[in-house]
């Protein structure tokens, strides 16, 4: 039997598959999302490798046991970081995450005063954006991980956290100046 | 780098950049119970088989192997004896049971008499003769007439005294309606 190469579907099409049972579909949109939505929860789940693992292997089981409720006239994409977007807020609701945030964010600027940021590398680097990422309120953090990192539109994350393209703005602004003002100085000693 | 020239744009620029070459990968583990958790809700062991690309020649010789040695120890196995109750066995037999009812009835006969007719002499028989007798002279005639049957004679005659009995007692122990006491004929 001949493997079907399902490398060159859309996410949409995929999806059709996965519904009538094509487990190397399965494996092709989960070959592109996987890593995507571990990397979205391990930001927005103050890095926790276990939650992150385990909250993108929820949503790829929502994925199996309901593909139906996925609409292939919308992308898969919107529906997908949805799906993750609505388990990081119950998530915040569980841990009380602006406590949290807000303690992360004057640790954070202690520890930026006291680096050498001479000697900083990329790792480094990005540990640090992490650590200003973590400042932000939840709502900006997603707009500004889903802006930054996965890339998506506006326009689309407004669908993803169900609210006005300008409010998405909104927060991606107050988002940037926060890092802007954190992250700045090292970038500048770059 | 240039900071001066717009802050802004390059701190996020660097941001973005290392956010995207940041390398996060899920667990190897999370694939494995996924691939499970599909096959488990979509596939069959047959289309599973062909999906892993296993001919089906192969899966049908598997198959036909399996049916063979299965047909093969079938007849070694126990016979199971199952035990069941005996059952009763109900046999219906008619008998037919005639009941014999005696009606006692007086019934009209016929009487035949044999008479002596002497010659010129006519019979002193009391009895009605209603039929024509042809004498002759010293001859032996058989003479057949109706004889209406009364009590009396029934008490001589009739061959069952024990309903002659019962009816004499009836008419001596008790006055009866007309109805009660039985016709003769």
């Amino acid at each position: 039997m001949f493997k079907k190469n399902y490398k060159n579907y859309s996410d949409e099409e995929l999806m059709q598959f996965i519904k009538n049972g094509k487990e190397a579909a399965f494996d092709e949109l989960y070959n592109r999302y996987a890593d995507k939505l571990y990397g979205y929860f391990y930001k927005m789940l103050w890095q926790n490798v276990e939650k992150s693992n385990d909250f993108t292997q929820e949503v790829f089981l929502k994925i199996i046991e309901k593909p139906h409720l996925f609409d292939t006239s919308k992308r898969f994409s919107t529906w997908v970081f949805t799906m993750a977007n609505n388990l990081c807020k119950n998530e915040y609701r569980k841990n009380d995450n602006k406590q949290k945030a807000y303690n992360g964010f004057t640790y954070l600027r202690e520890d930026l005063v006291e680096y050498n940021i001479q000697n900083m590398d990329n790792e480094l680097f990005i540990n640090k954006i992490n650590q200003a990422i973590e400042t932000l309120d939840s709502n900006q953090k997603t707009c500004f991980i889903l802006r930054y990192k996965e890339e998506l539109s506006v326009k689309e994350i407004s669908k993803i956290v169900n609210c006005p393209e300008g409010t998405v703005k909104s927060r991606l602004y107050h988002a940037t100046k926060k890092i802007q003002a954190l992250v700045g100085k090292l970038v500048k000693s770059w | 780098m240039s900071y001066n020239m717009n802050e802004k744009e390059t701190i996020i620029a660097k941001v973005k950049e290392s956010l995207q070459a940041e390398d996060l990968r899920v667990s190897p583990n999370v694939k494995q119970d996924l691939t499970a958790a599909f096959r488990a809700k979509h596939q069959s062991p047959v289309i599973l088989a062909m999906n892993r690309g296993v001919p089906l020649w192969k899966v049908a010789a598997s198959l036909l192997l399996l049916i063979g040695v299965f047909s093969w120890l079938r007849p070694f196995e126990k016979e199971t004896i199952v035990q069941t109750e005996p059952t009763i066995q109900i046999e219906e037999k008619i008998i037919r049971v005639t009941d014999t009812v005696f009606v006692e009835k007086i019934v009209e006969k016929v009487v035949i008499e044999y008479v002596e007719v002497p010659s010129t002499t006519k019979t002193n028989i009391e009895y009605e003769i209603p039929m024509a007798v042809n004498a002759t002279e010293n001859s032996i005639e058989k003479v057949i007439y109706y004889k209406t049957v009364d009590l009396e004679s029934l008490i001589d005659n009739y061959y069952d005294t024990a309903m002659v009995e019962n009816i004499d007692r009836q008419i001596r122990g008790k006055s009866m309606s007309d109805s009660d006491i039985p016709t003769f004929y």
